[in-house]
């Protein structure tokens, strides 16, 4: 009888221990922004001046444009939303008539990693444009954007000393 | 004459040697592992069975193979995201039998290792993913019969202890360290059978009974 119910007991308290012996790790963020880094062609850190960034999508035949960055100043690194499109393209208004534009191409992966932390999206960089009116040039640093803080573009300017 | 006295000597002393070996072959346990079913109680999600099979060599190794069949269902309240998968897990390793001078006890304190491996298909689903910038663009997420592969390695603490005549209970905890897994383009499997919930690492417990065939 004793053992039967040393038996009973463990079986419990095993059963017990299997749903209970794991936790999952959710990231802190889900979200996936694209990381711009400003730099000079020395590798200076850029702190831009007043700046408005709208950002630019077609989603069925129709464009659709948002504001992400409203007039704000001192900005040494970008951290910008892509659509779910496969196309996103970014207008950088410095003052009201001067302006960049940079047009990112991309594949989305919708992804989740567990149930208890929900989906994510994920983009890898195919294709990029740009205009060169203010800025120098913008070079892949990391073509994989995700949750990750990790630097996916440079955008180079000159500044003048 | 001398020489002749030497060499029966060592006959003699050989001979003592192997007649106070053990016989390396002791017998063959066969066994369940129910604590997978026990989890239904807590109103776990996870519903599985193994059996066991375990030599015992010297009655200080026993080489053993496990296989099991899991499923898991779960739909998260918070994000509404949904698992479900079904699928066979193997396991191969070694028992040490940590107190094999001891044959008059009961039962015997082991550690032991496992390789384990699974190959499933898993379906997962979740709300659409609406776009940040506008939210009127939403992506639907769900995808059916993924396949993945997962491997594992087991340590094993445990302990065996004769209930009646040939039958035995065991418990044993394990801490598992996953080996590889293959991810796949949208998603990872929220739980692996035979391993636990898709963590590097994982602490298990097992529940056992079994019976000594011969």
């Amino acid at each position: 009888m004793k053992k039967t119910i040393i038996a009973i007991l463990s079986l419990l308290f095993a059963g017990f221990m299997v749903e209970s012996c794991s936790d999952v790790n959710c990231p802190l963020s889900t979200t996936s922004l694209a990381y711009f880094d400003l730099r000079t062609e020395n590798n200076m850190g850029v702190k831009l001046d007043t700046v408005t960034i709208s950002a630019t999508a077609i989603i069925n035949g129709q464009a659709h444009q948002d504001t992400i960055i409203n007039l704000k100043s001192g900005l040494s690194s970008l951290q910008l939303p892509l659509s779910y499109n496969d196309k996103t393209e970014y207008t950088i208004h410095y003052t009201q008539k001067l302006k960049d534009r940079i047009t990112i191409e991309y594949t989305s992966k919708p992804y989740l990693s567990n149930i208890e932390c929900g989906t994510m999206m994920f983009y890898h960089v195919d294709h990029i444009e740009y205009s060169t009116n203010v800025l120098d040039s913008v070079v892949i640093v990391n073509p994989d954007i995700t949750n990750e803080e990790k630097i996916n573009f440079t955008i180079y300017y000159t500044v003048n000393q | 004459m001398k020489k002749k006295l030497t060499l029966l000597f060592i006959i003699l002393l050989i001979s003592n040697i192997i007649a106070a070996q053990p016989k390396l072959f002791q017998g063959i346990t066969g066994g369940i592992d129910v604590s997978g079913l026990s989890s239904m109680v807590f109103g776990g999600h996870y519903k599985g069975a193994g059996v066991e099979i375990e030599a015992n060599l010297k009655n200080r190794f026993f080489p053993v193979l496990e296989m099991g069949y899991g499923k898991y269902a779960d739909v998260n309240e918070d994000t509404n995201a949904s698992f479900n998968t079904k699928a066979p897990y193997f396991k191969v390793g070694l028992n040490y039998n940590t107190m094999y001078k001891k044959t008059h006890l009961p039962g015997y304190l082991y550690v032991g290792v496992r390789y384990a491996y699974t190959t499933m298909n898993y379906d997962v689903e979740a709300p659409s993913l609406i776009d940040p910038i506008w939210p009127d663009l939403q992506i639907p997420y769900s995808y059916q019969n993924v396949n993945c592969n997962s491997s594992w390695l087991e340590f094993v603490l445990g302990i065996k202890v004769r209930l009646v005549k040939r039958i035995y209970m065991g418990w044993s905890v394990r801490y598992k360290s996953q080996l590889t897994l293959k991810k796949t383009e949208n998603s990872e499997p929220t739980y692996i059978p035979g391993f636990g919930k898709n963590n590097n690492t994982n602490l298990g417990i097992t529940y056992s009974l079994s019976y000594k065939l011969f």
